[in-house]
């Protein structure tokens, strides 16, 4: 009996000592009608338990794909990835993480509170917990009143939003967003970015986000990865130095220019 | 709501400027009366027989709407095995296909030997019709869903079943909804030929009895009565389609 104990410590010590994502010389090379491309090369990181990343690029370099060998669609064609240890697939099927793509998929037929509920209902959750989380989240991403619109009632920058609430509602260990406030206004953007932001610090969750603005890498990240033009491969990883004190205010601190100026000198670079 | 106003009187405009080429083409005498009588002694043909017209337009509707009715429930189960198993959809939609090619008119007096000239035969002419057209709507119904959705299910660790029933199901449904509109007609017009060719009552019998006995008037009133069937059916289900799936309607999804 205690053995069994003994081991069970052991084994969550070992996982929470275990990286929130391991990648280990990931390439993806897509093949279609004969067509070849290379969409990731030899790309290795490792993001900490809670901590938080984006990747910033210039569009087509494969950041989407990244992200999709992390979320388990897409299989790297060489290299692995493990999540907290699990195989991407494992991760999957233990909902471990969340998935925000870069469109916001929305089932037409469902109601937006359906919609943002989808995730909890696929995992079996009581329908009165589902009911609590899908409400909380709709007041958290400011959709409260929409609850019965179906998506084509709905702008783009709300179905955005109801796809991060229908994410944050699982409470992953991981959240992975591609783009998740392309669509959204300035204020909107900024206001959503603290909100993840808070949710993240509350369950302490880790965070990979896919973006191309440079200000909400900064703000939403512990290290931003920049990726080369395609085939895409991280060449430069920058260190955020804010902690977890994170807050508009962030802007006014001489720091943020001058990191904001660095990654944009490393962007342009790679795009000339 | 105004605009479908306007669409309802461009109709009724279209009907009124019909009907009255009609009346001047067989009222100047262009078209012999006892081919085409003018509409006005149609309408009257009508209101004189209207018990014996509603009889068997009755007759035809309730026959009508067994054969969908018992088309589409075979179809559904026939689509749903053909979506689930590749097995299946080779070999069977090749005989659906080859269905649709088979004048099953032809068979009816053999299926009224076999099974008497009651309703039976008649219905099933009209659920083949049916069956047909939706059989084939659903496997593509069933089988197209939207990748974006596909991967979101997936993300979300879903089972194949939770997938049938949250969006298979649903995207399933413009094509249901398509396939049942092209259905009503056919059932109706199917229906009236197998009374037409064996039945003792129902609107096409009526059409047979009345051109024997030369009342054209009574058999153009028996061919309006079955359009009038179909549109009110098309307008029946336009209405259950807008109040079940309004989603269905506004993203276009309406096939
Ligand atoms: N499913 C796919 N099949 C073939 N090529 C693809 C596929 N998905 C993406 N690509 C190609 O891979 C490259 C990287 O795409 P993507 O990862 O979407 O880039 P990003 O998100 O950085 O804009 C692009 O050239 C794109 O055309
Ligand atoms: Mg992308």
């Amino acid at each position: 009996m205690s053995n069994t104990l003994e081991e069970t410590l052991e084994t969550a010590a070992a996982r929470s000592g275990q990286a929130a994502i391991s990648a280990r010389h990931v390439g993806v090379t897509y093949q279609r009608r004969g067509q070849v491309t290379e969409a990731v090369q030899d790309t290795s990181f490792e993001l900490p338990n809670g901590s938080w990343m984006s990747l910033l690029g210039p569009s087509g370099c494969g950041k989407s794909t990244l992200l999709r060998v992390l979320a388990d669609i897409v299989r790297p064609t060489e290299g692995a990835v493990l999540l907290s240890g699990r195989t991407p697939a494992q991760a999957r099927a233990e909902r471990a993480f969340a998935l925000v793509s870069q469109q916001a998929a929305m089932l037409p037929w469902r109601r937006l509170r359906e919609n943002v509920g989808l995730g909890l209902e696929v995992a079996g959750t009581d329908k009165r917990e589902r009911e609590r989380r899908v409400e909380e989240v709709i007041d958290l991403v400011g959709l409260t009143g929409f609850e019965r619109a179906y998506p084509h009632e709905l702008s783009g920058g709300m179905k955005q939003r109801a796809a991060i609430a229908r994410a944050l509602t699982l409470r992953p260990n991981l959240l992975l967003m591609d783009e998740p406030f392309g669509a959204l206004d300035e204020l909107t953007r900024e206001r959503l970015n603290f909100e993840v932001l808070r949710i993240l610090e509350e369950t302490g969750a880790a965070l990979v986000l896919v973006t191309h603005s440079i200000s909400e890498a900064v703000i939403l990240s512990d290290t931003v990865a920049v990726m080369s033009s395609r085939p895409g491969r991280i060449f430069h990883t920058e260190t955020i130095p804010f902690g977890r004190m994170r807050s508009s205010a962030m802007r006014d601190d001489p720091r943020f220019a001058r990191i904001e100026g660095v990654l944009r000198h490393k962007l342009m670079d790679e795009a000339s | 709501m105004t605009a479908s106003l306007r669409q309802a009187g461009q109709f009724l405009l279209a009907v009124l400027l019909v009907g009255l080429a009609w009346q001047l083409v067989s009222g100047l005498g262009l078209v012999k009366v006892y081919v085409l009588p003018p509409p006005l002694d149609v309408l009257r043909a009508f209101a004189d027989n209207r018990p014996t017209i509603t009889h068997h337009a009755l007759v035809t509707l309730w026959t009508s709407l067994a054969g969908l009715a018992l088309g589409t429930v075979l179809a559904a189960l026939a689509a749903l095995g053909m979506a689930y198993s590749g097995l299946l959809h080779r070999a069977f939609r090749p005989l659906v296909v080859m269905l649709s090619a088979c004048p099953i008119i032809g068979v009816i007096p053999i299926l009224v030997v076999a099974f008497g000239d009651g309703y039976g035969p008649r219905v099933a002419v009209a659920a083949v019709a049916s069956f047909i057209v939706t059989a084939l709507y659903l496997v593509n119904g069933l089988s197209r869903t939207d990748a974006l959705a596909d991967e979101l299910m997936h993300s979300l660790n879903a089972s194949a079943w939770q997938r049938l029933r949250m969006v298979q199901s649903f995207s399933a449904v413009p094509y249901l909804m398509a396939a049942l509109k092209l259905s009503v007609s056919t059932c109706v017009i199917q229906a009236i030929v197998a009374e037409w060719i064996s039945g003792t009552s129902g609107l096409g019998y009526l059409v047979q009895f009345a051109g024997y006995s030369f009342r054209i008037d009574v058999m153009w009133a028996a061919v309006l009565t079955a359009v009038v069937i179909t549109l009110g059916l098309l307008g029946i289900l336009a209405l259950v389609e807008s109040l079940v799936f309004p989603w269905a309607v506004a993203e276009g999804r309406s096939l």
